[in-house]
């Protein structure tokens, strides 16, 4: 019989990390700097962490200055069982672009382990590791979301995602409910905290009082990845198909047989490639998963299986599958029109799909129809008779460079800013590899001098890899830029 | 250290990392050379065995620390 006057609690992140606490306390949890943490271990610093808070006036989002150390990843526990919001300030990305995020969602603490430059901008807590002084951590703040991630905006600007405690709730409710994850698994945790696929690797692993092993950013990730899944036999991988694009001709050198399943996401995932990375993990069920970050992860999911994803596979390209139980699609037209055949732009309905963006902006992105409101994705997709997406490419200037969304047009406004001239961005493939082009209208200068003025402005991936210098971009009969014809450059 | 071996590989970088002046030494790591990521390393690799004509493990690739590790181990697969 339910509980009289039974108060309906929010949902946190990472109330699974603390049944876990509760059942196995001193599994390992997390493996990181090459040292294993315990749940318990994990649960004291965060519980030192919560002592340092301060309890009165505790803010909706709480940014976290992500570095590679477990009380990056207490801090998450400690900011998620507060009730409160995570925002992953990661320290890898330029000062100029964390400080924009900052402004953006108004951040008035910042959870630190050192000093940041933000300090004028945010308070921050800096942790002090030192201190044995815990406290039994409680919900201190009342705000719907789980975590506030930054995407590429076309103005130029980082666009603002929250998504909320009740999307996160959907998104683990279709995993608890068809896979076996266990205590004895261990998870690859290979994503930077600003890219949401971590949100899966951590707490799917923390739910079900599994290890979770974050690859080191020291040296090559992508080779890192490979290597600890050999050596510390991972069961569980999520990755970016690219991995398996840069490390193709070593594929045949490896054989995992401790995966029980692997998770591609974030990209293209090509039939060639799953069928290599598949005979290497001959035990694992294969999937290719789907989802703009507006969604929550991903999803959609196709379980690969040789046979049949040879005749489903469209372009070498593994469908994306079918939705999650919460969800449900529909494909529209160029006029925003409801389409019940052939290739049409990708649009979501559900549980998963955030309710809106920060500040309200990009309201365009979302519709209703028949009485349900649905997320554009931008997306191109068709429906085989197996009732499975397919993927035909992306509808407007976004484009994935190594599984991170990239806006054309936010590159193309740091170029400006630098250098005053018009430019345009394009993603072209060098070596099968996509790649991005900085095309410049008359001028000349270093483009040495240019990448170095970059990296202040964009993360290592943003930053184009080739530049030309044109007198004049060519003019399409509107008088705008001809795209196409740039592009057609690449190749002369 | 091989001088020759040592002055190809500094060639080979310069092409990878655009930077015709770009001057490496052998405890260079991938902090020391801006933009030496997991993907311009695999560019790396590639260019390395089209210039050598030489074809690395996965182990190989995984297994030196700086460049003038690399300059040993090319040294070794084209002696």
């Amino acid at each position: 019989m339910p509980e009289l006057n039974a108060i309906q609690k929010d949902y946190l992140l990472a109330e699974g990390f603390t049944e876990s606490c509760r059942k196995f306390p001193m599994h390992q949890a997390l493996y990181i700097g090459n040292q294993f943490y315990t749940y318990n271990d994990l649960l004291q610093k965060a519980e030192i962490i919560f002592e340092q808070f301060q309890k009165k006036n505790t803010p909706a989002y709480i940014g976290i200055y992500t570095d590679e150390s477990v009380w990056t990843y207490a801090a998450i526990i400690a900011v998620s069982l507060t009730g409160a919001c995570y925002v992953p300030l990661n320290a890898r990305l330029p000062d100029q672009k964390l400080q924009t995020i900052i402004k953006a969602c108004k951040l008035q603490l910042i959870i630190s382990g050192k000093p940041t430059p933000f300090s004028h901008q945010a308070q921050e807590l800096i942790i002090d590791t030192g201190s044995k002084t815990r406290e039994k951590i409680s919900v201190i703040v009342t705000q719907p979301f789980a975590y506030l991630l930054f995407t590429s905006g076309t103005t130029g600007e980082p666009k603002g995602v929250p998504v909320s405690k009740k999307n996160c709730e959907s998104f683990f409710r279709h995993y608890q409910g068809n896979f076996d994850f266990n205590a004895s698994d261990k998870f690859l945790q290979p994503y930077e905290l600003s890219f949401d696929v971590s949100v899966f690797c951590i707490f799917s692993a923390w739910h079900c009082g599994a290890c979770l092993y974050v690859v080191p950013e020291e040296g090559f990730k992508y080779l890192n990845c490979m290597q600890m899944i050999k050596t510390h036999d991972i069961t569980i991988t999520s990755m970016v198909p690219t991995v398996l694009q840069y490390l193709e001709k070593y594929l045949d050198e490896f054989s995992f047989d401790s995966l029980r399943y692997s998770f591609f996401s974030g990209d293209k995932l090509y039939h060639h490639l799953a069928k290599k990375w598949s005979k290497l993990a001959a035990k694992a069920q294969v999937f290719n998963c789907y989802g703009p970050t507006e969604t929550t992860v991903v999803c959609t999911s196709y379980l690969w299986e040789e046979t049949r994803s040879e005749k489903e596979s469209v372009n070498n390209i593994v469908p994306l599958g079918k939705p999650f139980e919460d969800m449900a699609f529909i494909l529209v037209n160029e006029q925003n029109e409801y389409i019940n055949a052939g290739t049409g732009e990708l649009c979501f309905t559900g549980k998963q799909v955030i309710d809106h963006y920060l500040g309200q902006q990009n309201e365009d992105c979302f519709f209703e129809y028949k009485r349900k409101r649905y997320y554009k994705t931008g997306d191109l997709a068709a429906v085989n008779e197996n009732g499975n997406l397919i993927f035909y490419g992306r509808n407007d200037s976004q484009v994935k460079i190594n599984g991170f969304r990239v806006e054309l047009t936010e590159i193309e406004n740091v170029i400006f800013k630098i250098t005053g001239k018009n430019v345009v961005v394009i993603a072209g493939t060098e070596n099968n590899l996509e790649v991005l082009f900085a095309f410049i209208e008359n001028a000349k200068m270093d483009e040495t001098k240019l990448r170095t003025e970059l990296s202040g402005f964009l993360p290592v991936y943003m930053i184009p890899a080739h530049y030309r210098f044109v007198n004049a971009f060519p003019k399409n009969i509107n008088g705008k830029i001809d795209r196409r014809q740039l592009k057609q450059y690449l190749n002369e | 250290m091989n001088e020759e071996v040592f002055k190809q590989v500094e060639f080979v970088f310069r092409q990878v990392f655009k930077r015709p002046d770009l001057l490496i030494r052998p405890e260079d790591t991938a902090t020391d050379i801006a933009g030496w990521d997991s993907l311009t390393h695999m560019t790396l690799i590639n260019e390395l065995e089209i210039f050598f004509k030489i074809t690395f493990t996965f182990e190989e690739v995984t297994s030196f620390k700086n460049t003038g590790d690399l300059v040993k181990l090319v040294t070794q697969k084209i002696s």
